[in-house]
């Protein structure tokens, strides 16, 4: 999950840098129909998967705070 | 242009905007890479440069874009629908559009902006929205030709710099009541019945078409 997160904000950025060099018609046209889905979906999964890894951390942290008790 | 002088050379220079978005979205690429091999960040990095960065650097891509798009070369890189208009701006001072273009009545930056926005606010947020739809139009190749305004021409575009200008109110029927209250009331424009299109025919046909009539 936090890999797909990672390749959707790399190919969104990669899009952006595009129109950093280049602002005419189809650069600008990937970065806008393209990339802000991309970033977009990124976003939600990166939130997803550091949501899970600090759910499972914790649960994890509180497993081994039993087992020293 | 440089033989001239250094007077003659337009004072626009493109913004180092560019620099900000590279200082943001450039951490993301690499937390990005760095994600993409070892499967995952410090916990504490990810939520700042893996999310936020992001899409903080498409906030500034956008702001970025919307300043870049107002210029001439960004309307005109749309080759087929928008190159004959371009080029009969450039070269043809006989039509309206040409005519502001060479005398210097429009910003040569900002030319195709300066008249198609409409007015104030609202006029730069819907052309911005029009702006949309036609790069949506130009990538699936679905213009429809010939090229034509969606809704009558905003006249206030035209009086922002006429309305106080002293041959413009000197020509007599500018002063006719009947007119400008018909002017106002968009029952008439100021192109198509007094003055001429401000681009020629043979331009709202495309490139291939345009090549072909000329």
């Amino acid at each position: 999950m936090a890999r797909f997160a990672a390749l959707l904000i790399l190919v969104s950025q990669l899009l952006l840098l595009r129109i950093v060099f280049d602002t005419t018609g189809p650069p600008s046209t990937w970065f806008t129909f393209v990339g802000h889905p991309l970033v977009a979906a990124g976003a939600v999964l990166g939130i997803w998967a550091l949501t899970r890894r600090l759910i499972r951390e914790a649960h994890e942290h509180k497993m081994a705070e039993r087992e020293d008790h | 242009m440089e033989e001239l002088g250094p007077l003659f050379v337009h004072p626009y220079q493109p913004d180092q905007f560019w620099i900000l978005i590279l200082i943001v979205s450039l951490p993301a690429i690499v937390a990005s890479l760095y994600v993409l091999i070892r499967g995952q960040l410090p916990a504490a990095l990810s939520s700042s440069l893996m999310i936020l960065l992001p899409l903080v650097a498409y906030l500034l891509g956008d702001i970025h874009l919307m300043d870049e798009s107002k210029r001439v070369n960004y309307c005109g890189s749309c080759h087929e629908a928008m190159s004959p208009m371009f080029e009969t701006m450039h070269n043809d001072d006989s039509t309206l559009a040409g005519f502001h273009y060479k005398r210097g009545a429009i910003s040569h930056q900002t030319a195709c902006y300066s008249c198609h926005s409409g007015y104030g606010l609202s006029g730069d947020m819907t052309a911005k929205l029009a702006g949309m739809r036609h790069m949506l139009q130009t990538a699936l190749g679905s213009e429809d030709y010939p090229l034509r305004l969606r809704r009558s021409f905003d006249i206030d575009s035209c009086l922002d710099c006429h309305a106080e200008a002293k041959p413009f109110r000197a020509i007599e029927d500018h002063r006719e009541l009947d007119i400008q209250e018909a002017l106002l009331a968009r029952d008439m424009g100021c192109t198509g019945e007094c003055h001429e299109t401000a681009h020629p025919e043979e331009a709202r046909h495309g490139a291939a078409a345009f090549a072909e009539a000329r």
